[in-house]
């Protein structure tokens, strides 16, 4: 980790956090000469399921919706697919040849779930159960997630978790067990800008003594059962520890208003209004950043194969459901209908990149100290390899953009995008997964 | 199990979270090594294994599980010797049991003398009865003391708050458990517990409370919604016309019968034609029963019942449907009649999910409103008689148009189908939500009727009280009473009124580990007595029988005392097998044990496989649960997982596997005869497909799955960094058994394949979804005969199913009752198996042995076992 000239995390241990927000905007104005080394650093992270439109080079669609760009590093050109990322060219960076090696193999269709973790899909436990390892936004969100209101923004269309091998979750705790992901707009404004009222504050407290009843009903227990089952019993124990410091951090929180917003913001919007509801989702997210209310966010914009709701996003491009379109490409305007899809995720994401670049963080655009991460893990009919990426912003982290960057996959792996990504987020690691190095071209 | 125990050392990529995870997975390890123990008790010799033990297993074994190779991932070297108090005693039980039926050294390496082989089994076997005896002196060993699993917390709900509920509707809120090396799923070391679960369950608990015990002034309006549709001419093609639906508050008459209905060939479930679409309108709650009234009568004189399939369908993802119900149409033509179901709405639309529109399109203008219906289907689908004999020939039908193979349910072109009934449809009424008395008797449990009812604290804590035994399952005591009071009281300050407050302090119970885990007071342990107390046995014994709480009857039983007298013990067991309840058993027990959550994953190449539809999938599925029910039901032996003379199947799955005049679409027993090449568990096309990719039959992992599901006896993971390339281009144009032996030949594989891969390949004979076969055909070979001879690792040559079922029954008689003990037991304890259970397990296996393998009996054995009756 670079050394800053204020230790911000130091710092708001030091005063609690009950005066984390306004002196954090003090710190910020005060020290703008220092601002891009002192300033937060934010992380967001986008998946698609289940691949890109990628035409042969002698189709005809090649030119016109072959995902990835057309030329070498430092010259190319986007298709119609990427056109809405024309704005940022200079400010983002397109991958390719990236992959995770474990999932080479499989068929691409579960693939979301490690997507954030690089881990292997059949990774299992001691027990033989499937399981994971944790998700870069999670580690992220260990260093950085006690200095916002939300530790971080875990989303996705379908919500919830899903199952290992249909994830409806890209975030994986510190032991690897999934998050539940948000769905609902609704709940996430909730969370973000809804001013806790009287009865809310009453609430929390009476959640607290739920908690402490619990525990009463623990001490109990504890009494009656022997030594290994109160290691056991510990597992619940520690549980309601960990809801028990969420409930005091809200707590801690509770008494400063939370932000407020101008932005419009349709909090009831479905799946159903495909276009309109990816956008609130982005939309929550800048406006979560802008606010500081958290600094890392996760949103998986659809489930694998065609097996959740979010399937029904394709209504966004004009079509009925996305999945269908990557096994429709060897049909009339396959390959350009599969485009049109992407597209639209494209332009959704570049939405959300002019949002952060037109918001200030001190005298820098928000853009410039957010990471953003975009991309699928699956290509071409969804095979598991050649993952199509973009990584933007974060400028003031060190990225360096306006780049193709193709690599070798027998070379590079994924894990070495993912080690280079959190060491310039500021956290201290030398390996992430099975990553060899860290990519010198981008930083 | 050799191996799996040592899974830790095994996994080499370093990994940011591993070194935790592991560390928390090692506690439970730990445990074992830091059990202190009493003043006095014997103590390991040592002595011996240095002086003598050691010395012959260096010499014989340590070449290949040593310092040099660690085949099979196992080290002697490395073991610890001192049984009572290392970390090994596990293996040192297996590795007894493998010299003691000489699987090692092998065959071709130098043996035991007499004297050595004297040595190290004697030593091994004092050993270990010391270790046993002092850890059940102890808590050394894994104890029972766990949580619920998903299922079961569910189940819990159902029956203490007496409403409709299933895992699907807290899909999103609680995370699958994962299963043990056993399978199971109710292993009490795996159940982890996450920050996550205890929001969820309170919030779970919440609004199952608010099911059961909704406010009395909430009295939801009920609705009827009826479609007339006896006049079709006016309906445009199959489809509702939303004009047809009306929607009053009072039962509205049944129109006459003197003008038909519409009529219904023969349908399919997943495809779409012929199904006909009834809306149900849009202000059905999300909770609550309704009822599903249609008037039906067959077509034409056929004299098979009309089977009518009643599905959900979600506008929104139209090709999708959740089936609700089945149910035979007998009624003649002209004479229809009214064929009732209730279903709980909570239960409706699982898969696809309730209509997101209906809250939103308020308005009657709104351009919503269309799409705000919900609907309800209605389809023939009575299976058309095959009269093909062996029909797995899929790939003849290639590019000729339809044939037989292909139908779920399409109609045949070699017609008899005016021997198929068609369905008449003229009216179908929906009404709720409808609830027997108002409120439910479900509010009624909880809000118990008191003479207290006046004072609102008085009642609240009597309220408490009686919920809190019934949902601990033990009486509860005063001290525990007001805390839970007190908590109550702090709610009812804060919300606005008696009932809610009640409620939110009952979701605590709810959530309390006492609720939630299945409890064992250990303190209550006097003298050597462990066994359990009455109330934990009946616990114990309703998770293992009904996957749920013990009911009224077993709580009473245990109250008295009498749950504890053997002859009582052993005819509750009767009356439990006998409650509807036991299909939970019979469900989550065969489910887990034969690992059938594989087919939730499969993916079968429809190109390849154009027999395999939605119909054939969902009996597939079915059938193993079907037939451990009956064996189960019937008291049968357990050879019949073997072989056995009968199957259970319905029309589809008959048709699956060549049986004829099999008729409907409930699965029952059916006879068979040799040329059917079924019968048992190894020919059910469920096992054949989870074991395969979707495309091809996969010799080495049905091989795995009979080793550990059938054999009880897991083969040890690969060794890292050994692949297999299956797109190596020396192995192209190689038959799958040739390619295997070319796998075989590479040395870090031949020791685990030569014990895996025989079994698998004497089931070449059936395809990727379980179908006969003689030839095999594949892209890059042409047609070859199947060949599934082959020679077992311990020598023995067999040939295909039939001798391989044979060569089962005959070398392996015990080996298979012994596993099933093992699996009922494991299931039955809810944790793994230890050395130190070895006595109780041996004992139970003679017990089985002496009522000829014998299911239920085996049940009743086991729950009248110490090893069941003790903590």
């Amino acid at each position: 980790m670079k050394k800053f000239k204020i230790d911000r995390r130091y710092f708001l241990k030091g005063v609690g956090a009950t005066l984390a927000l306004p002196m954090l905007n003090i710190m910020a104005e005060g020290n703008l000469k220092n601002n891009k080394l002192s300033a937060p650093k934010r992380l967001a992270c986008f998946f698609f399921p289940d691949g890109v439109s990628m035409p042969p080079e002698n189709d005809p669609a090649h030119k016109e919706w072959n995902w990835f760009p057309i030329g070498d590093r430092k010259n190319y050109k986007f298709t119609n697919t990427l056109r809405g990322m024309e704005p940022f060219k200079d400010v983002s960076t397109v991958l390719s040849g990236l992959s995770n090696p474990f999932g080479r193999k499989t068929n691409g269709h579960n693939s979301a779930g490690v997507f954030l973790t690089a881990a292997d899909q059949e990774l299992k436990d001691s027990s033989g159960a499937m399981t994971n390892t944790v998700s870069i936004d999670q580690l992220f969100a260990q260093l950085v997630g006690d200095q916002t209101r939300i530790s971080s923004l875990v989303m996705s269309t379908d919500g919830g978790v899903g199952l290992p091998t249909a994830s409806r979750t890209m975030s994986y705790d510190i032991v690897g067990r999934p998050i539940f992901a948000e769905s609902s707009p609704r709940r996430l404004f909730k969370r973000l800008f809804e001013q806790a009222d009287a009865e809310e504050i009453k609430l929390l407290k009476l959640k607290k003594s739920a908690l402490d009843t619990m525990l009463d009903n623990i001490r109990m227990l504890q009494k009656k059962i022997g030594k290994v089952d109160k290691e056991r019993l510990d597992h619940y124990l520690q549980a309601v520890r960990e809801v028990e410091k969420r409930i005091q951090k809200a707590e801690n929180w509770i008494k400063i208003p939370k932000p407020t917003t101008t932005h419009e913001i349709n909090k009831d919007v479905t799946y159903v209004d495909a276009k309109e509801y990816v956008r609130t989702m982005y939309d929550l997210i800048w406006l979560a950043f802008q606010s500081d209310s958290t600094r890392v966010a996760t949103y998986q914009i659809g489930q694998e194969n065609a097996s959740g709701v979010s399937d029904l996003l394709g209504m966004a491009a004009g079509f009925r459901r996305a999945h269908a379109l990557t096994h429709q490409t060897k049909e009339k305007d396959g390959w350009k209908n599969l485009g049109l899809y992407n597209q639209f995720l494209a332009d959704e994401f570049a939405n959300f990149l002019k949002n952060l670049n037109a918001s200030k963080d001190g005298l820098d655009p928000l853009l410039d100290n957010t990471l953003c991460y975009f991309g699928s893990g699956t290509s071409k009919y969804h095979t598991p390899k050649n993952f199509p990426l973009i990584l933007a912003g974060g400028k003031n982290m060190g990225f360096k953009h306006g780049q193709f960057l193709k690599y070798d996959e027998n070379k590079t792996t994924i894990s070495d995008l993912y080690l280079t990504m959190i060491q310039q987020l500021g956290v201290k690691a030398d390996k992430f997964g099975i990553s060899t190095g860290t990519l010198s071209e981008l930083v | 199990m050799l191996g799996r125990l040592r899974n830790i050392s095994f996994i080499n990529v370093v990994r940011v979270c591993f070194v935790i995870k592991m560390f928390v997975l090692s506690l439970i390890f730990i445990t074992y090594s830091t059990e202190e123990s009493n003043a006095g008790e014997p103590s390991a010799d040592l002595k011996t294994y240095r002086s003598k033990v050691q010395p012959i297993l260096k010499k014989l074994c340590y070449d290949c599980h040593g310092l040099k190779k660690a085949k099979a991932d196992l080290r002697l070297d490395q073991l610890d010797p001192d049984l009572l108090r290392g970390k090994d005693p596990e293996m040192w039980r297996e590795i007894l049991d493998i010299i003691n039926v000489e699987e090692m050294p092998p065959k071709k390496a130098t043996q035991f003398e007499t004297q050595e082989r004297r040595t190290v089994i004697d030593w091994l076997t004092l050993e270990l009865k010391k270790a046993s005896k002092a850890i059940n002196g102890g808590f050394g060993k894994q104890t029972s003391f766990r949580r619920l699993t998903k299922y079961e917390f569910v189940n819990t709900l159902v029956d203490l708050l007496d409403i409709t509920l299933s895992v699907a509707n807290v899909k999103d809120d609680l995370p699958d458990e994962i299963s043990s090396p056993e399978g199971f799923k109710n292993n009490s070391k795996l159940l982890f517990l996450s920050p996550d679960h205890i929001t969820s369950y309170k919030e779970i608990a919440l609004k199952a409370l608010k099911i059961a015990a909704p406010k009395q002034t909430d009295m939801p309006q009920k609705y009827w919604y009826s479609t007339d549709v006896r006049y079709p001419d006016q309906i445009k093609g199959p489809r509702f016309n939303s004009l047809n639906l009306e929607k009053q508050t009072t039962q509205p008459k049944l129109p006459s019968t003197d003008v038909k209905g519409v009529t219904m060939p023969l349908g399919t479930i997943e495809g779409r034609p012929s199904s006909f679409k009834f809306p149900i309108g849009r202000d059905l709650p999300d909770y609550g029963k309704i009822r599903i009234r249609i008037r039906a009568s067959k077509g034409n004189a056929s004299t098979r019942p009309a089977r009518m399939l009643i599905a959900f369908e979600n506008p929104i993802q139209k090709r999708k449907h959740d089936p609700i119900a089945e149910i035979d149409v007998t009624a003649p033509p002209n004479n229809p009649e009214i064929y009732e179901i209730e279903v709980d709405l909570s239960q409706i639309g699982l898969l696809i999910g309730r209509n997101v529109y209906r809250k939103l399109a308020r308005e009657e203008s709104s351009k919503l409103r269309l799409k705000s219906f919900e609907i309800i289907t209605v389809s023939n689908i009575t299976f058309p008689l095959s009269k093909q004999r062996n029909n797995v020939k899929s790939k003849k039908g290639k590019g000729k148009g339809k044939t037989v193979e292909k139908s779920g349910g399409e109609k045949e072109k070699s017609g008899n189908s005016s021997l198929m009934p068609s369905l008449i449809v003229d009216y179908v009424e929906v009404v709720g939500p409808i609830y027997d008395q108002w409120p439910p008797q479900s509010y009624k449990n909880i809000f118990i009727s008191s003479e207290n009812k006046g004072d609102e604290s008085v009642y609240a804590k009597e309220i408490i009280a009686n919920f809190m035994s019934k949902a601990y399952r033990r009486p509860v005591e005063a001290g525990e009473v007001d805390k839970m009071f007190s908590y109550y009281k702090e709610a009812r300050e804060i919300q606005k009124d008696f009932h809610e407050s009640v409620v939110e302090a009952l979701s605590v119970v709810l959530a309390c580990p006492d609720f939630l885990y299945l409890v064992e007071d250990k303190m209550a342990v006097s003298n050597g007595n462990s066994l359990l107390s009455s109330y934990e046995l009946a616990s114990r014994l309703s998770y293992f029988l009904w996957c749920g709480p013990p009911d009224e009857k077993l709580l009473e039983l245990a109250k008295t005392g009498k749950l504890t007298d053997v002859s009582k013990l052993s005819s509750e067991v009767d009356r439990m097998l006998n409650d509807p309840k036991s299909q939970r058993f019979s469900e989550q027990f065969s489910y887990q044990w034969l690992g059938l959550n594989l087919l939730d994953i499969l993916c079968v190449d429809k190109k390849v496989h154009g027999a395999f539809d939605a119909k054939l999938e969902s009996s597939m599925a079915k059938e193993p649960v079907a037939f451990f029910n009956q064996v189960l039901k019937e008291n049968l032996s357990v050879m019949n997982f073997i072989e056995s003379d009968f199957v259970m199947v319905d029309e589809r799955l008959a048709k699956h596997y060549g049986i004829d005049g099999v008729v409907g679409n409930d699965l029952h027993k059916v006879k068979i005869s040799p040329q059917h090449h079924r019968g048992g568990i190894l020919t059910q096309a469920a096992f054949l497909a989870a074991c395969s990719n979707g495309v091809d039959s996969h010799p080495i992992k049905r091989g795995i799955w009979l080793l550990e599901r059938v054999l009880d006896d897991p083969p040890p993971p690969p060794p890292a960094a050994v692949s297999f390339d299956e797109e190596d281009p020396s192995l192209i144009g190689l038959t799958l058994k040739q390619k295997m032996e070319v796998h075989r030949k590479k040395e870090a594989c031949i020791d685990c394949h030569m014990k895996i891969d025989p079994w698998g390949i004497a089931l070449e004979s059936y395809s990727a979804i379980g179908g006969w076969r003689t030839r095999i055909s594949r892209k890059d070979i042409k047609s070859v005969k199947i060949d599934s001879s082959v020679k077992l690792s311990d020598g023995n040559q067999i040939d295909g199913i039939d001798s391989l079922k044979k060569y089962l029954l005959t070398e392996k008689k015990e080996k298979f009752a012994k596993a099933i003990v093992n699996k009922v037991c494991t299931f039955a304890l809810g944790r793994s198996l230890h050395f130190s259970d070895r006595e109780e397990i041996d004992q139970i296996f003679s017990s089985f042995k002496k009522v000829e393998y014998k299911l239920s009996d085996l049940i009743k054995i086991v729950v009248l076992s110490k090893l069941f009756r003790s903590k």
